[in-house]
């Protein structure tokens, strides 16, 4: 059974991977989604959800990005993408609602109908999870990269003392990111998040030292900290 | 007393913008776009069917884009495709469904698809990843290039995508569809879209000058991506759009000389 449903997910793989592909770009490429599915598939074995719906959500839930307007219209895209895929795949028209109900909700910051599916759930914080850490940051750092952002204020790079400017600066959207973890749904994505939460803490730490020794000049710099972090974190791993 | 200056939707400017970079002229640009007040949609809907009708009556076959026009978004629009008189009412519906938005105007525009002529559309993705810039490119024949968008194994339309590395180097074709269901009549082989491939990137290779010198506007804005996207029609390339990261900031430019459009 596992198997028949690992060959649906890799077909799914197959049909969608160039869509992630060129997203590399604005850091939401194919690792992007790997991560989400491996973390989803998880979530799913201790929620009891259905995986053939969440490995499929989560290979298609940022599919509609696009390397020339990122996320704008995204999830618009990747229902159509996901609705495509469910003509054309017998093992995901009978899941039909269910899948497009877990690209629908995919992102922490929106509402949505209760009770939530637990495949949506599972998938949502699946996305959630990967958008903190340093994953998260790195993914962020190469979004704002892509956008033209400014790294950070001045003169107050982490957005201690004003409003975040999500726009403005890319190390607003970082400080941002910690406003996330309260918004899981499960207990045991809210457990992983914690591992990651002291990731952030301690790149914040560290970037904010690097710029005040005038180290942090900009995105590269920046990027060059978090991969510097990533590489030591999968050496300990 | 205030006098109401008209509103020029993002939108428009976004195609004002290749204006100036001279891809089409001005008039051309107003008579490829139907641009109408959204309280006089009515008005579309009738100038749309009377379109549909002269199709009919010359056995051409047309298809065409209605889109909902907001003052402040430069893309991703609401738009209903129509290629059939039969399918006024849903145009309509469409319409009525949308009416309380706040949207300026509706417009429309129209693109030949008969099977003895030459139509395709696509979009060139220009991108500066860590292996260098590359171009990405996808079209399909005889369609929106809207519905690039929703590309899978049983997509409608013949469909061919490449790449390369710059401008000046041969393109690679990665990826190659032939719809299942083509009727045998105007069905193209792989080879037969390939070879037409060639032939539109040849159409567009002879737009370069005007083509690199947009692209090196853009590329002043440091984005690690855009796009373009084009149509050709019997021979004839239009470049219809094009996607950035921040396009407002792009209007912004003091290098932009925009025409309002607005007589």
């Amino acid at each position: 059974m596992l198997a028949e449903i690992d060959a649906v997910h890799q077909r799914v793989w197959q049909a969608v991977s160039h869509y992630w592909e060129p997203n590399s770009v604005h850091g939401h490429g194919p690792d992007h989604a790997m991560r989400v599915y491996s973390m989803g598939l998880q979530l799913a074995a201790a929620l009891g959800a259905d995986p053939l719906v969440v490995g499929a959500g989560c290979y298609i839930h940022d599919a509609g990005m696009r390397p020339d307007v990122g996320r704008e219209g995204h999830i618009e895209r990747s229902l159509q993408i996901a609705s495509a895929l469910c003509e054309e795949m017998p093992e995901l028209a009978g899941v039909r609602d269910l899948l497009l109900t877990t690209i629908r909700y995919h992102e922490a910051e929106l509402a949505f109908p209760s009770p939530l599916p637990t495949e949506a759930v599972c998938v949502r914080d699946s996305d959630t999870l990967d958008r903190l850490g340093f994953t998260g940051i790195r993914m962020t750092l190469q979004y704002g990269v892509w956008m033209g952002r400014a790294l950070c204020h001045p003169s107050d790079p982490l957005c201690c003392e004003r409003a975040p400017d999500l726009s403005a600066f890319t190390m607003d959207y970082v400080r941002y990111l910690e406003s996330l973890p309260q918004r899981l749904l499960t207990s045991l994505a809210r457990s992983y998040s914690e591992e990651k939460q002291k990731q952030r803490e301690f790149y914040c730490s560290e970037f904010l030292s690097s710029f005040r020794q005038g180290r942090m000049r900009n995105h590269e710099d920046a990027l060059r900290l978090v991969m510097a972090h990533m590489r030591e974190e999968s050496r300990v791993a | 007393m205030k006098v109401g200056v008209p509103v020029v939707p993002l939108k428009w400017k976004k195609y004002l913008a290749l204006v100036d970079f001279r891809f089409q002229s001005a008039d051309e640009l107003a008579a490829d776009i139907r641009r109408y007040q959204v309280n006089k949609a009515q008005r579309l809907v009738r100038d749309l069917s009377s379109d549909l009708r002269d199709d009919l009556r010359q056995t051409r076959r047309s298809f065409y884009v209605v889109k909902l026009v907001p003052a402040d978004l430069p893309g991703q629009l609401p738009n209903f495709n129509i290629e059939r008189i039969s399918q006024l009412k849903q145009l309509v519906a469409f319409l009525n469904a949308h009416r309380r938005e706040n949207y300026l105007e509706a417009w429309y525009c129209r693109t030949r698809i008969d099977p003895e002529v030459f139509s395709v559309a696509g979009r060139i993705v220009f991108s500066a990843a860590d292996s260098g810039k590359t171009q990405l490119v996808e079209q399909l024949w005889r369609g929106s290039p809207r519905k690039l968008e929703t590309y899978s194994g049983d997509f409608a339309f013949p469909y061919v995508r490449a790449s390369r590395y710059s401008w000046g180097w041969p393109y690679s074709i990665e990826h190659v569809h032939l719809p299942q269901q083509s009727a045998p009549k105007s069905a193209l082989s792989k080879l037969r879209l390939q070879s037409e491939f060639g032939y539109s990137m040849r159409c567009i290779e002879q737009e370069k000058e005007k083509l690199a010198a947009f692209c090196e506007f853009l590329d002043s804005f440091s984005f690690k991506a855009y796009s373009l996207e084009y149509k050709i029609v019997a021979s004839q390339l239009k470049i219809i759009d094009w996607d950035t990261p921040n396009d407002r900031r792009v209007l912004a430019s003091q290098d932009l000389h925009l025409w309002d459009g607005m007589h």
